[in-house]
């Protein structure tokens, strides 16, 4: 079923074109902005991470969207993921994702999105908690994944977005700032100074099978 | 910006009187949040005229519209390897200055420069990115110069530039994404030296 809502969300959130403009104070990363440019960046362990504008599968398919959203109104959960790679570093080229968990959200369709502006998760092992890896829709593994003890993530700007002349869809600006700590068989990965930008088109919050169709 | 353009360039077009253009030695101060800085060597070219009426002697103004590439380098340590970041400043700038004949060959001055910012772009490596809307798109300068055998067709010019406003005003975080107040700094430094060729003398000149 997972690997269904997935396949969905690459057609729905997928072929917008990334605007990349350095930050000025970390030039390694995208600076944060509140526009729908389809990018996020971090500093991992010290090197830069960018999420990616396409990555295939070992088993099939590819993602032409880096920012994923879906929500479970059955569970109150809503699973906000980033897929990225390292883009410097000796792990240079690698792909590493980002996946945070909230809950009691009450996402019952995709406005309510709206209820996400100006509102800060801080991981709690309760309701809020976010682990880091390498996502695969088509071969999960969840083994592989690390869990994450400290971090937050903040929508700073979720904002409306009506359509254009240009022939845009309307939809929804996300844009915020997430850090993160994630510690496992003592080996510690930190991930700060992450931002993104984007835009999803109305319907690109995967909502479940049931309720989709 | 097209329109201030326009309105920086025509008028020192039409009346030009010299032909300026030199080297610039350029970097930046106030910036705290950049791990060291080098300078960097970039050109500059301009026109410019003289409004030098009898009543005024010894002193006249000079007006100038020229076009300078300015920035500074930096550098981050990945590990062992440190990777080289040039930032490039591209302005069209309008300067009016108050100069005064200490002798028939020298000739200080003080004036203000009002730069447009036409580009800023990042090099990093063989890639070149351009920065749109971070930097301020005006720069408001302070200068001070001499120019050496004034009344030569060819003379030198040496000059000192500074910006009076920091350039970039941008949002900081910390670590986790909290914000952490705005940030300002990159003000420009540069040191230019120039020949001025003299394309022509007002009937008042002497």
């Amino acid at each position: 079923m997972k690997i269904f809502y997935l396949s969905i969300s690459l057609l729905l959130l997928g072929g917008c074109n990334e605007v990349y403009i350095p930050d000025p104070v970390e030039l390694r990363i995208a600076k944060y902005s509140e526009e729908g440019h389809q990018v996020g960046g971090a500093i991992v362990n010290g090197d830069s991470w960018k999420t990616i504008s396409s990555r295939c599968y070992l088993f099939g398919g590819c993602d032409a969207s880096s920012m994923h959203i879906q929500a479970f109104p059955d569970t109150d959960s809503l699973v906000v993921s980033f897929l990225g790679s390292m883009q410097d570093g000796v792990r240079e080229g690698d792909d590493l994702d980002f996946q945070f968990i909230l809950k009691g959200l009450s996402i019952q369709d995709f406005h309510d999105m709206r209820q996400l502006n100006g509102q800060k998760y801080i991981l709690n092992d309760q309701d809020v908690w976010a682990q880091i890896g390498r996502f695969d829709p088509y071969y999960e593994d969840s083994s592989a994944l690390t869990p994450c003890n400290r971090g937050q993530i903040l929508f700073r700007k979720v904002k409306h977005r009506v359509s254009d002349n240009q022939g845009s869809y309307p939809g929804y600006i996300l844009a915020g700032t997430f850090g993160l700590e994630c510690e496992q068989n003592g080996s510690l990965t930190t991930i700060y100074q992450g931002r993104f930008d984007f835009f999803i088109e109305n319907g690109g919050v995967i909502f479940p099978y049931d309720t989709l169709f | 910006m097209k329109a201030l353009l326009l309105v920086l360039l025509l008028p020192t077009s039409l009346l030009a009187q010299h032909l300026r253009g030199g080297l610039m030695y350029t970097d930046v101060y106030n910036v705290p949040f950049v791990d060291g800085h080098l300078p960097k060597l970039r050109y500059t070219l301009g026109l410019s005229f003289d409004i030098d009426l009898p009543v005024w002697d010894p002193y006249f103004l000079r007006a100038e519209t020229r076009y300078a590439e300015k920035g500074y380098r930096t550098q981050v340590n990945e590990g062992s390897v440190q990777r080289d970041f040039q930032l490039e400043f591209y302005y069209i700038y309008q300067t009016f200055a108050a100069a005064y004949k200490l002798t028939p060959k020298v000739t200080p001055y003080l004036g203000l420069e009002f730069g447009a910012l036409v580009r800023t772009q990042l090099k990093s490596g063989n890639r070149y990115i351009n920065i749109k809307g971070t930097y301020h798109p005006v720069d408001l300068g302070f200068l001070a110069g001499v120019q050496f055998f004034s009344n030569s067709p060819v003379s030198l010019d040496i000059r000192a530039a500074t910006s009076v406003i920091p350039n970039l005003t941008y949002e900081s975080f910390d670590d986790f994404g909290n914000p952490r107040g705005r940030i300002r700094g990159v003000n420009h430094l540069t040191l230019e030296v120039a020949a001025m060729i003299r394309m022509f003398k007002l009937r008042y000149q002497q």
